[in-house]
């Protein structure tokens, strides 16, 4: 009996070694992660920092991705055929290389077009209340399948990008496995496009380090100039995650803005008066990786940009120094810098739509 | 003492359980590794080598040069990389008839595939770069390409302090010019090939390709295609007329090597393409006059050979050429040091 006994308790005990100590060891054995401070996704759950309450939220990481989608949508970001001249992808317009934006004053699309309007970043835009600079797409979905279709953008359309993806078999399989269905929709490309793209987050910067409790991560003229930031109004509009995107304002609430009456922003959804230039409030996560800056591109400096903020919209005049320590506290909102992997695209085939250039 | 013996064989179980972790979680790369060895197989004297493997990297160079593979600031608009063209997701090629470049102007010639391009004899079409580090000077200054300018070019990247004190790692001074610049980005270049592909694995020995595709190797290299498409790029190594056996009426338009060298001689005579990873480099030839492998195949049995292939051997021979494909470069996709004040500012027109 007594042999038995131990017999079977060391059998537990082998069991047990199999299930809690194999698994620890095997991943200990990864490469460290890059992610200290942010493992703050749980951590922000639970800790409290005398900082909690700030208007300013640190990004939360997150640990819960559909791997299969968000891999798919990685490929359909980087897929340039679903353009009509099988060269332009998302990634064209919101270079993940670069902030993801393209740093230009406006966008360039399909036979050489130039946007009407400068091109958002795509990090962090889950935290937009809606996409596009007028709001007119609800969410990352609705927003995946604008460029797609616009004649000055992508320049395909919605049928034939399906049927593109739909020729070959690679993507068909995937949209299996993560859809259930063989048949590709337009619905579930977006929605896959813009899965990968909520993944597009930018946590630990420094300044949401200081807000979950490490005082030294900021310097004290950042820290200045955060205190500005909040004393002269700025948070008023860019506050939460995004440090921004939670609502739509005038750009001219203190002075009509005179260098650009074209754009009618938000007007242009609602046709009612009062939202004439009406824009939703831009990020201000990783702006000094995103210049120009304002939807018509005006200025190429943060400086710059600051102060016209000041003048038009808070209806102020920074100091020199002013300025300079905001911009300082807005430096500390670059974030890390989404991690990709450059995908591998399955080849055309015969059945495949051949692009079109022209 | 039977209790103490399971006990002791308990204990050596449990011992040899957590020794044997490592090589468990290992295993899977393990098997990938030992086809890079160099293993003597009966097959070492074939006439297609397979694509070695070099881990002696200058990671500094190679992370540098990545960037600026990346780097839109390289072309007058702030918008085409080198990658727009020589797409890493898409064979290294950009899988249209020509390039578009700035402004959208077309290319006279298809883009040749970037992957394993270190093997060939020289590069483009014509051989007029002799390596990569003098290719990648080519388009950043081409007016239909990326329409900058190499002063331009080396003034932007001089304007970013990362790039700086990056190429002051690399190169030991902070004073950037086009040749570094160029360097970094072959440098980078020269780590993108495409070991283990199912050929290869076989030219090691392991039996990895089925009869068909052996079948259509055995007449790639009866019908003579191996004569111009051998070593490690399956191509690459020789200069060879498009016409050998009949006359190329589809392009007489584009010279070739006459181009560089003025020889008569070399009308039409054009750098033999390499033949890895085909199947995801179409449209194929340099006038990009067929998408379809197939008939790639034939055109090359028609005029380089004088033969007519049976739809037999075009499909043996194509089911080879898919045997070609290797592992992907797998690229961290860069980030890149934002403008400064004083960058000069991109121009779209």
């Amino acid at each position: 009996m007594k042999i038995t006994k131990f017999a079977l308790s060391c059998c537990l005990l082998v069991f047990a070694i199999i299930t809690i100590v194999l698994p620890v060891i095997v991943s200990a054995e990864e490469p460290p992660r890059n992610i200290g401070y942010g493992r703050g996704g749980r951590m922000q759950g639970g800790a409290v920092s005398p900082r909690s309450k700030e208007p300013i939220k640190p990004i939360p990481i997150n640990f819960d991705d559909n791997r299969a989608k968000t891999d798919l949508g990685k490929k359909l970001f980087f897929e340039p055929r679903l353009s009509k001249s099988g060269w332009i992808t998302c990634n064209s317009c919101h270079n993940i290389s670069t902030g993801g934006a393209d740093n230009l004053p406006s966008s360039i699309g399909h036979k050489w077009m130039l946007g009407p309007i400068n091109s958002p970043t795509v990090l962090n835009a889950k935290f937009n209340l809606a996409q596009f600079w007028d709001g007119r797409a609800k969410d990352l979905k609705d927003q995946a399948k604008g460029p797609i279709a616009n004649p000055m953008e992508m320049a395909s359309n919605h049928d034939l990008a399906v049927e593109v993806l739909q020729s070959i078999p690679e993507y068909v399989k995937e949209f299996k496995t993560v859809y259930g269905s063989e048949k590709i929709t337009i619905d579930n490309v977006a929605d896959a496009i813009a899965a990968f793209e909520e993944t597009l987050t930018t946590p630990n910067s420094r300044f949401d380090a200081w807000l979950n409790g490490y005082d030294d991560k900021i310097t004290a003229e950042e820290k200045a100039g955060y205190d500005l930031f909040k004393e002269k109004g700025c948070i008023g509009c860019h506050n939460g995650f995004g440090v921004g995107g939670n609502s739509f304002e005038k750009f001219g609430i203190k002075k009509a803005y005179d260098k650009d009456t074209q754009t009618l922003g938000r007007y242009n959804v609602t046709k009612n008066e009062n939202d004439k230039y009406f824009f939703k409030v831009p990020l201000l996560r990783n702006i000094e990786l995103t210049s120009p800056y304002f939807h018509d591109a005006s200025t190429w400096s943060l400086s710059e940009a600051v102060n016209v903020m000041a003048e038009y919209q808070l209806g102020v005049k920074f100091a020199g120094d002013e300025t300079k320590k905001i911009v300082a506290f807005l430096k500390t909102l670059t974030g890390d810098q989404p991690e990709i992997v450059f995908p591998i695209l399955p080849p055309s085939n015969a059945n495949t739509p051949q692009p079109n250039r022209n | 003492m039977k209790i103490v013996k399971i006990q002791v064989m308990c204990c050596l179980f449990i011992v040899i359980l957590i020794a044997s972790v490592p090589s468990l979680s290992f295993a899977g790369g393990l098997i990938d590794m030992a086809y890079g060895r160099d293993i003597k197989s009966d097959r070492s004297k074939e006439p297609i080598q397979p694509v070695p493997f070099s881990y002696d990297n200058n990671r500094a160079k190679t992370d540098l040069g990545k960037m600026l593979f990346f780097e839109p600031r390289l072309s007058k608009s702030g918008w085409i990389t080198c990658n727009s063209c020589h797409n890493l997701s898409t064979g290294g090629a950009d899988n249209l008839p020509t390039s578009i470049g700035h402004k959208w102007m077309l290319g006279p010639i298809n883009s040749p595939t970037v992957l394993n391009a270190k093997f060939n004899l020289a590069q483009f079409w014509d051989g007029r770069a002799k390596d990569l580090k003098e290719q990648a000077k080519g388009p950043i200054a081409n007016p239909m390409e990326m329409a900058s300018n190499h002063q331009l070019a080396a003034e932007v990247l001089q304007s970013i302090p990362e790039y700086a004190q990056r190429f002051k790692n690399v190169y030991g001074e902070e004073k950037i010019t086009i040749d570094n610049v160029a360097d970094a980005i072959a440098a980078f270049e020269e780590t993108l090939v495409t070991p283990n592909s199912r050929f290869d694995v076989w030219l090691r020995g392991y039996d990895k390709i089925t009869k068909e595709e052996e079948d259509g190797y055995i007449l790639f290299k009866e019908k003579g295609c191996i004569g111009c498409h051998n070593g490690f790029g399956v191509g690459g190594n020789a200069f060879r007329k498009f016409g050998i056996a009949k006359p190329y009426d589809k392009d007489t338009q584009t010279l070739g090597r006459y181009n560089v060298t003025k020889n008569e001689k070399d009308k039409y005579v054009f750098k033999v393409p390499l033949l890895r990873n085909i199947e995801l480099t179409a449209p194929y030839f340099h006038n990009a006059s067929t998408w379809s492998l197939n008939e790639a195949v034939n055109v090359m049995a028609e005029y380089q050979l004088g033969t007519k292939l049976t739809d037999d051997e075009t499909n043996k021979i194509v089911a080879f050429l898919k045997t070609l494909t290797g592992d992907q470069p797998e690229i961290i996709f860069p980030i890149l040091p934002p403008s400064g004040e004083h960058t000069p500012q991109p121009n779209r027109n």
